[in-house]
């Protein structure tokens, strides 16, 4: 991960519960605990849309997902929407801001609409 | 350990099994049944979900037995037994000896078992490895060890937990590693073997095993999976269920010492001041223990012996994937998404099946199960016929419900 996020990076997850707010060294923690936990013993995670916008040294990608227990199960157990700042450090880019939700009850995944450039909002 | 919030995960918890509960599947509320039906919102269904592997709630020597003691002593028994003892208590202990071939102290419930029981036997200077996939109530009890060192263990993992031995050897007085005897989701048994070569390598490794979903069922006596394999051994300690197969209530503990049975009886705070277990259960867990002492116990195990292989051969002839091949009575189909898994289960209840729905935080986010168990309650070719719709449901795509997807774990 140290390759792909700046030092300076935050990485922000939204739930229902809470919005938890890391930088990498806790991020890396919380996923090894959910790991030792047995909260997750499987996971693959495959981007399905993605849009890019660039402006000198920085890019916003809004990113769509779906996890899956391996890469060649079927049906996603979740999916959601992954929403990342680069930034151009030295000899490339690096995740500045990683922020996500996931669909739920209260969060329809609407794709189209949301990847749509034309949409108003 | 825990670096979640348990504030955190407890609205998690609240949040997924309330979406769980407004699909209708989970906290449904049963009307009268018989084992081998059961009525949800007055609708009749063979029950492929129940604990009671061995079909005895009904039992005519237990409803005698809980008659008899509700005339004898009424409907409680209220002191503490740190003050005084139900006479009916003596004479559980005493069968429950003979059945487990040890030393065996009653508890309000297994819970209470372990609460009570844990913090006496480990040690200040004692290091705790618990398999990941342990019972909740061996998790939470691990909770009291305040000071201890406590690692959770990959499940069944004989070779991290060889690992973790080593680690903490030069450091702890002794090493105790907290599993269950047949896990309750998977329904597989515990490494008995890889356990028993680590107790013959390592001195310092102690065992406390939760065999609540083995008794009765399995062993001698029905005394379990765990004292059938590890009795034989000082250092390990079996927690039992009187429920379950067992069809009465309480827990016990099957300890290798009367001074190590007193010890926790003395100082294990639920046994204390927790109230006892009432009367009328009292004497149908005696009566239960008396059953299983029987000559003829082993015939019942056989009945249900001969369930498990009806069930066993079903999935094979039907090409139904399951978790594990443990010869239990508890079996789990896994899906790939809890949408999958919700539309199968919809799909049974329409064809007069209930099973088990089995999600976060009972199995890992990436592993939505649908549990099913095999009684002696249930035909062997209702048995068959079930696990043919299983199969028919899990392999024919199920038309889409109202379900939602469920994420965020804690």
């Amino acid at each position: 991960m140290a390759r792909l996020f700046s030092p300076h990076a935050r990485i922000t997850r939204i739930t229902p519960e809470a919005i938890d707010y890391y930088d990498l060294r806790g991020f890396q923690e919380m996923a090894q605990e959910l790991i030792d936990l047995g909260t997750f013993t499987s996971f693959y995670e495959r981007e399905t849309v993605r849009s890019v916008r660039i402006f000198g040294g920085f890019a916003h990608v809004l990113s769509a997902y779906e996890t899956k227990q391996s890469e060649h199960a079927s049906e996603p157990f979740a999916r959601g929407v992954n929403s990342l700042q680069l930034i151009r450090e030295g000899d490339g880019w690096r995740v500045l801001s990683l922020l996500w939700d996931e669909e739920g009850p209260s969060v329809p995944l609407m794709l189209a609409q949301l990847f749509d450039p034309r949409s108003p909002q | 350990m825990t670096k979640i919030s348990r504030t955190r995960i407890c609205r998690t918890v609240d949040r997924l099994v309330g979406e769980l509960e407004e699909l209708g599947l989970a906290m449904n509320r049963a009307g009268s049944g018989n084992g081998a039906e059961c009525v949800i919102n007055g609708e009749r269904y063979k029950n492929f979900g129940s604990c009671s592997y061995m079909g005895l709630e009904r039992h005519p020597r237990l409803l005698a037995g809980a008659h008899a003691a509700l005339d004898e002593f009424g409907t409680q028994f209220s002191f503490s037994r740190a003050y005084l003892d139900s006479p009916l208590y003596l004479a559980l202990e005493d069968a429950l000896d003979r059945l487990a071939g040890r030393r065996v102290m009653v508890a309000p419930s297994t819970t209470l078992a372990h609460l009570a029981a844990l913090p006496v036997l480990v040690g200040e200077q004692d290091a705790v490895l618990i398999d990941q996939f342990a019972h909740a109530s061996l998790h939470m009890a691990t909770e009291l060890l305040k000071g201890n060192p406590i690692e959770r263990v990959r499940h069944n993992r004989m070779d991290l937990l060889e690992e973790k031995i080593t680690k903490h050897a030069a450091s702890a007085e002794r090493i105790w590693y907290i599993c269950d005897g047949v896990y309750s989701m998977l329904g597989d048994f515990a490494d008995f073997d890889g356990l028993e070569s680590l107790l013959q390598r390592y001195p310092q490794l102690h065992i406390y095993i939760d065999d609540a979903h083995a008794i009765s069922w399995c062993g001698e006596s029905g005394r379990g999976a765990a004292l059938g394999r590890l009795g034989h051994c000082d250092r390990v300690i079996v927690a039992m269920s009187l429920n379950k197969a067992f069809a009465a209530a309480g827990g016990a503990i099957a300890l290798p010492s009367d001074e190590l049975r007193s010890r926790v009886r003395r100082c294990g705070g639920p046994m204390l001041f927790s109230g006892p277990i009432q009367p009328p259960m009292l004497g149908a867990a005696l009566a239960s223990a008396e059953l299983h002492l029987a000559p003829t116990f082993a015939a019942l195990q056989d009945e249900l012996a001969q369930r498990i292989s009806v069930a066993e051969l079903a999935i094979a002839r039907h090409g139904l994937r399951v978790a594990n091949n443990a010869r239990t009575p508890i079996f789990m189909v896994q899906f790939e998404a809890p949408k999958s898994l919700y539309r199968a289960l919809y799909a049974l209840r329409s064809r007069g099946y209930y099973c088990c729905v089995s999600t976060f935080p009972a199995v890992p986010v990436d592993k939505p199960s649908l549990r099913f168990t095999v009684t002696r309650h249930n035909a062997v070719d209702e048995i068959e016929q079930f696990i043919e719709h299983l199969a028919d449901v899990v392999h024919t795509p199920q038309p889409e419900q109202s379900a939602t997807i469920v994420g965020h774990p804690c």
